[in-house]
């Protein structure tokens, strides 16, 4: 049962790390969209957007960590 | 607009010499409203969830159900917010520009897809312009997508405005500066 879960787990920390990505190519192209244009990103959705992949890290190390624990 | 400068020029698009910005719009907030106010009822029951899961954490703590229940909301949670991100941005980078001599669709926000569509219509003359709302609902309101035809062979399909913000004004415009110009040939 322990491994089952153990899995799932691992599953979403892989889940996690793709949302990560997206969000952060998310990120780049927004930069790159202000450039271009030359129109200010709104600051509501840089907070949302940092905030979004602060919490999605922190959420990685603790499921990692939660791992670690139930292996040992 | 915001984003244009005093003597009228959009600051992103680079123009012609002799050529003037008629208008620029971007798509209707209604465009933006429907996809968002889903997601934000999604992150709103995503978030009752895990508001739930913490309270009754000191029963589940002991439950090895726990954790992957958390992360997996936590997962949704970080899912709802990256989409909402990415329909914002698409809708704010996106825009309709009519300018005296062309048709512009610009997408400064992009991660794959174009990034201008452009018909000169200086060069080429438009056949017609329809106007036709894409379902009942936008039709309710009086948000209509405009089809642009024009009499090319590079270009067999429309050049479309979609749920624009202002229908009325495009259509205004291009008949005042389009299809005069060619009656006037």
């Amino acid at each position: 049962m322990n491994s089952v879960f153990l899995l799932i787990q691992l599953l979403l920390i892989v889940l996690f790390l793709f949302i990560l990505f997206w969000q952060s190519l998310i990120l780049i192209a927004m930069k790159n969209a202000a450039k271009i244009s030359k129109i200010p990103i709104p600051l509501f959705w840089i907070i949302i957007t940092v905030a979004n992949i602060l919490f999605m890290v922190a959420a990685t190390i603790f499921t990692l960590t939660a791992s670690f624990r139930m292996l040992t | 607009m915001s984003n244009l400068s005093p003597n009228g020029e959009f600051k992103g698009l680079k123009l012609f010499p002799e050529e003037d910005i008629l208008d620029i719009q971007r798509q209707h907030k209604i465009a933006l409203l429907i996809p968002l106010s889903g997601l934000i009822f999604s992150i709103v029951l995503v978030v009752g969830v895990l508001i739930s899961l913490i309270y009754y954490s000191r029963n589940l703590g002991e439950s090895i159900l726990f954790i992957p229940a958390l992360a997996a909301s936590s997962v949704v949670l970080s899912f709802l917010f990256a989409l909402a991100g990415y329909i914002f941005m698409h809708w704010f980078y996106m825009f309709y520009i009519i300018t005296n001599k062309r048709l512009v669709h610009v997408h400064f926000f992009r991660i794959g897809g174009f990034h201008l569509d452009e018909v000169f219509h200086e060069r080429t003359d438009p056949l017609e312009i329809d106007r036709e709302p894409r379902n009942f609902f936008l039709d309710f309101l009086g948000i209509e997508d405009i089809y642009v035809y024009f009499h090319r062979f590079e270009r067999p399909e429309p050049f479309i405005f979609e749920a624009p913000e202002d229908s009325n004004k495009i259509e205004e415009l291009l008949e005042e500066h389009i299809l005069k110009k060619r009656d006037q040939k």
